[in-house]
């Protein structure tokens, strides 16, 4: 035990120090301590909070359906909250060869699969039985019923053995995301069902309720429930004999399914690539073709397109405007007045703008190069602004027929909320590019996430998206004060022009240009070398 | 000894070792020599047990790497050509960790730790992070790590790229040293001189195949050319080759 110990450890401090050590500072930036505190922490009152709900609803838990549907959010926090954290790391296990010094050494492949499980269970996955164990002891106190305990533990063994062997899983197919279009969209479908975690909880959470009380509470169906593992582990507080057997079965199927996974990483790990293509002599030259586009783009744009986890980011941030209203409202989506809109996309700038953020992280290593190749500050952010303009020109699309369909807006005016949408993230990335290119490292380096953050930098951006929410705002005002003249809730006189339907968009396009003037001249003076 | 019998290893339509023959024998410093992706990485994982091949067996003192890798391990000291060391962890730190799992002596590991920190210059460079270490030190530490243990064989893949001339001159007797002791000493390398300066054996390798191997005055008599350059590309097939290739050069 204390040579798997030792090992994890050292995985464990690699690992970290690879992913987020700042050479500037000499700091470790990101210790998985502290996340795992604030997961305990959170997992906790998650647990104990929904066990004092389903307390308060039915003190005597006559009935496992609030059980359950309490289960479903938790399991899936418990998941999604690790698997693709997990997976994301096994991948840069594989990918940065830290295994390596460890294989040409005389331990057993044994002790490093153990080694590799405790990284696992230390990277985040131990935190599990926070979500699950809290709340049962509470259950077990208010009922006096053993069980409930003895349900919460094998919830959580399960929920651990199943995260692990999907990490590992996922693990073992993340290399093909770079180099197989279909895993790289998959990977990227993944990763924004990740980042849109909030949305899916929110519709469970919405649906909830429903299930539970009301008159058109869905009967869950119980005879499938019974034999679902880890439903069949709540049934057999109510109903123990057959659901037990199926609750110890489901376990040790889960420890077969991670052994499975874990052998499928190890085997991704072990098969190595050749290093080269033996040479074969005057090969026939390829027919080069410069690509029609410009050549930062079409670099950016490859990049991006073999990075799904920045592609989905960068998509997500890019549908903003689309989104909040989403999630603020899901089934019905919140209705703006309409001559709100523009300023609601004005306000949301900042934060589409900030997908920029992905073009500077994603260079990575080849940041290095930009260092020694014969170009200035200057001309950096127009690249990256390159890639933001035909990426929000295309999100503008999107933006505009959403906008047509729900809101009903006359179509003249579709094209300016268009305008609106890119110039607003055209004008917001050039703010936090400006930032950006203020704090790279002054030496050739490598950009991480952890180049751009920092909070100075934070601090920065913060300025960036409350300056949009402010001049959206007062631009905003003689549009909300006659909305609330049409509500009848004040009577103030406002000038005619202010209520032209054209007025907003005006005035919006009048702000983002002003942007824009300012910010041109501001990257004028960027005439200086990385 | 380690003895390659029939080797035969190919990676999807690659051919990277075609029927490899071979025994290399104790006592003496082995030269493994040959153009990119010829094969010589392929050799060096396959004796350390790190690749499995299609075809053949290997026996290294006697051992199967495939069967008994772990042993095999044991008894080796491998430094590869791509420097990957554990980059949040100082030299020092390092070597305490092999310490445990080579399972050598405190004393052992004190004294010949002191020598290796002498030997490549290295004091200041013992307690700062590997990952902050030049490549030159980097190699150094590497080549330490294989060292360490007094293995019975040496592999080492590219020792001498990125050391400086007086490390690669200590590297070179300690090579000429472990190979009094009757030990396995085998490198690859791409500097032809430090080849001809240091191996008593060489083997070139082309294309997955050995194409000639003996003392460098054996390959005189094959190739008939006199040093050992010339020697390498006409055996290799190179020469005519990159006569064509300067000849476009020039044209272009």
């Amino acid at each position: 035990m204390r040579r798997y110990i030792r090992i994890a450890r050292l995985l464990a401090k690699e690992a970290t120090y690879r992913f987020t050590y700042d050479r500037k500072s000499g700091r470790i930036l990101k210790n998985p301590v502290y996340t795992n505190i604030i997961a305990t922490i959170f997992f906790t009152i998650f647990s104990l909070g929904s066990a004092y709900i389903n307390i308060l609803l039915d003190k005597s838990i006559s009935s496992p359906q609030p059980l359950i549907l309490t289960l479903v959010v938790e399991i899936s926090i418990a998941i999604f909250s690790t698997l693709f954290l997990m997976a994301y790391n096994l991948h840069i296990i594989s990918t940065e060869k830290i295994l390596e010094n460890l294989l040409i050494l005389p331990i057993k492949p044994s002790n490093i699969k153990v080694a590799l499980i405790l990284l696992n269970v230390y990277w985040g996955v131990y935190a599990q039985p926070f979500l699950y164990i809290p709340g049962s002891i509470l259950y077990t106190i208010q009922t006096k019923n053993l069980l409930y305990l003895t349900s919460g533990i094998e919830i959580s063994i399960f929920s651990i053995l199943l995260t692990l062997a999907l990490g590992f899983l996922a693990g073992s197919i993340s290399h093909k995301t770079t180099r197989n279009p279909l895993f790289r969209t998959i990977a990227t479908i993944a990763w924004l069902i990740l980042m849109g975690l909030g949305f899916i909880i929110s519709v469970i959470t919405r649906y909830i309720p429903t299930y539970i009380i009301g008159n058109n509470a869905i009967q869950l169906n119980e005879k499938l429930l019974k034999v679902i593992p880890p439903f069949t582990m709540l049934y057999q507080i109510y109903e123990p004999g057959i659901t037990s057997i199926i609750s110890i079965s489901s376990i040790v199927l889960m420890g077969l399914l991670l052994d499975i996974s874990l052998d499928r990483y190890w085997n991704t790990l072990m098969k190595t690539p050749p290093p080269y293509k033996v040479q074969k002599s005057l090969q026939p030259i390829p027919n080069i073709r410069l690509p029609r586009i410009p050549l930062w783009l079409y670099k950016d744009l490859k990049i991006l397109i073999r990075k799904p986890k920045f592609l989905a980011s960068t998509l997500y941030l890019l549908l903003f405007p689309l989104i909040i209203p989403l999630l603020m409202g899901f089934t019905t989506p919140i209705m703006l007045e309409r001559e709100l809109i523009p300023y609601f996309i004005l306000s949301m700038g900042s934060f589409t703008g900030s997908a920029v953020t992905n073009l500077y992280i994603m260079e990575g290593e080849g940041a290095k190069l930009l260092y020694k190749l014969p170009i200035t500050k200057k001309r950096l952010i127009y690249g990256k602004l390159l890639t933001i303009l035909l990426l929000s020109l295309l999100g503008s699309g999107i933006i505009g027929v959403y906008t047509y369909i729900m809101y009903e807006i006359n179509i003249l005016y579709i094209p300016l909320i268009c305008i609106i949408y890119v110039l607003s993230t055209y004008t917001s990335s050039i703010l936090i590019s400006l930032i950006y290119i203020g704090n790279i490292p002054p030496k050739p380096s490598a950009w991480t996430q952890y180049t751009f953050s920092g909070i100075g930098i934070s601090l920065k951006i913060l300025g960036v998206i409350t300056l949009y929410l402010i001049l959206s705002s007062i631009a905003a005002i003689p549009q909300v004060l006659n909305i609330f003249n049409k509500y009848g809730l004040i009577e103030i006189n406002i000038p005619q022009y202010f209520l032209w339907e054209t007025t907003p968009y005006i005035e919006t396009i009048i702000i983002i240009l002003s942007i824009f003037i300012v910010t041109r001249l501001r990257i004028s003076k960027l005439n200086t070398p990385l | 000894m380690i003895i390659y019998t029939d080797i035969v290893k190919r990676y999807g339509d690659i051919t990277a070792l075609d029927h490899i023959n071979l025994e290399i024998n104790e006592g003496k410093i082995t030269a493994l020599l040959g153009p990119n992706g010829s094969g010589k990485t392929t050799l060096f994982k396959i004796t350390m047990g790190l690749l499995k091949p299609d075809n053949g067996e290997v026996y290294v003192n006697g051992l199967n790497p495939i069967k008994q890798p772990i042993e095999v391990r044991k008894i080796t000291g491998y430094s590869p050509e791509e420097i990957s060391l554990f980059e949040s962890l100082t030299p020092l730190e390092t070597y305490k960790f092999l310490a445990d799992i080579y399972e050598i002596k405190e004393n052992d590991f004190k004294t010949r730790l002191q020598l290796y920190i002498k030997l490549f210059n290295i004091n200041e460079e013992i307690n700062k992070l590997c990952g902050e270490l030049s490549h030159g030190n980097r190699r150094k530490i590497s080549i330490i790590s294989a060292l360490l243990h007094d293995p019975d064989i040496l592999i080492l893949d590219e020792p001498f790229t990125g050391l400086d001339p007086e490390a690669a001159k200590i590297l070179k007797e300690i090579m000429k040293k472990h190979a009094s002791k009757n030990k396995i000493v085998i490198f690859s390398t791409h500097i032809l001189e430090i080849a001809e300066a240091v191996a008593d054996h060489i083997i070139i390798i082309n294309k997955g195949k050995i194409v000639a191997q003996g003392t460098k005055e054996e390959l005189t008599t094959i190739a008939k050319k006199s040093d050992l350059e010339s020697i390498f590309l006409e055996l290799t097939g190179l020469s005519k080759e990159l006569n064509e290739l300067i000849e476009i050069l020039w044209r272009v």
